[in-house]
């Protein structure tokens, strides 16, 4: 690639110092006027993505771009995006709790059939009444799956939730 | 997990006793019927019941004293409940489960089994949200708190059982 002639370089940068100031960005950089110069930033990667893409989104402004340009333009392209995927698709960290509210309810499940399983054996037909130990630590396993579910919201922050979500339902159907 | 607890609590399953009998004369219940939410036709009505149920909540948030603050919950809970809407059903059963926590801690623990008593009956069927957990917690503390050992382990597996649910929904979603 040829480097711009010193005028059209000079053009090249007052017209996009126009833009930038339009956009409201920040104006060139000594090392971008110096790269615009020297004509390299079109063989920067971002910048030759950028402009692919563009005329990606153009195909007929662009009938020199091959099928196979086009196919190699965009595996780069979703080479790039991989990284960033794959970290938007970790579980987030609010259901970690999930797997130990699991274990606590398998627990809680268990002292329930020690109590009851019991009894039915009973032949006598009375059931003796759990012990104050047992109703305590069951209670204790309610109370911590309970509070592993809390979303975080008052009473009144749901309550508004839910007649803002019902208000707009109401909206959409007159 | 939860199927397997049903079918073992099913062997256990046995009728509940009258509210006013002896704790020692009943026997476990730990039934626990449920249904899932279903938004409904939304209405004038509903969103009126709603907006009712909103300021009361707000209302309550001011009041500092236990008793004052479930009353006021409790004067909302009296309103009529829109039939077939989701969203009513849900928002009294979190009336429920405020007023019977702000009742559990004035101490009023004979007032929270009157009061959910006939909200979460074991022959009711039950919205699956964490409200009626809540409210199954709230019976089951202060059953025991009362003595009543029976009624507090039911309403505490019945809370386990309905929490186990909001996790396979959780899980699904």
């Amino acid at each position: 690639m040829t480097e711009l002639s010193p005028p059209s370089a000079a053009l090249a940068s007052e017209a996009i110092a126009r833009e930038l100031e339009a956009l409201g960005e920040e104006p060139l950089s000594a090392d971008e006027l110096a790269m615009l110069a020297a004509d390299a930033l079109d063989e920067e990667p971002a910048v030759a993505s950028t402009a692919r893409l563009i005329e990606l989104s153009q195909p007929y402004a662009a009938p020199e771009l091959t099928e196979l340009g086009a196919e190699r333009v965009w595996r780069t392209i979703e080479g790039r995006r991989a990284p960033q995927a794959r970290a938007l698709a970790r579980p987030a960290p609010s259901r970690r709790w999930v797997p130990w509210v699991a274990v606590s309810l398998a627990i809680a499940a268990a002292l329930v059939l020690v109590v009851v399983i019991p009894s039915d054996d009973d032949d006598s037909g009375e059931r003796n009444d759990p012990s104050n130990e047992q109703v305590a630590v069951i209670g204790d396993q309610a109370r911590s799956a309970l509070r592993a579910l809390d979303d975080g919201l008052s009473d009144t922050a749901r309550a508004e939730r839910l007649s803002a979500d019902y208000q707009r339902r109401l909206e959409e159907v007159h | 997990m939860r199927h397997g607890l049903i079918a073992v609590l099913g062997l256990g399953m046995l009728a509940c006793g009258e509210p006013n009998e002896a704790p020692r004369e009943r026997k476990l219940d730990i039934r626990l019927e449920t249904h899932a939410v279903l938004p409904g036709q939304p209405s004038a009505a509903g969103l009126a019941y709603l907006d009712q149920v909103l300021a009361a909540h707000r209302e309550a948030d001011a009041i500092a004293e236990p008793l004052a603050r479930a009353d006021r919950l409790i004067a909302a809970l009296e309103l009529p409940i829109p039939e077939r809407d989701g969203a009513a059903e849900i928002a009294a059963i979190g009336l429920a489960a405020r007023a019977s926590e702000a009742l559990l801690e004035a101490h009023a623990d004979a007032r929270v089994i009157a009061l959910l008593g006939p909200i979460v009956p074991t022959e009711r069927s039950l919205v699956i949200d964490r409200a009626s957990a809540r409210c199954l917690v709230a019976l089951g503390d202060a059953a025991a708190r009362s003595g009543d050992h029976v009624l507090a382990m039911g309403s505490y597996a019945r809370a386990l059982d309905m929490l186990t649910l909001l996790l396979e929904e959780e899980a699904e979603s």
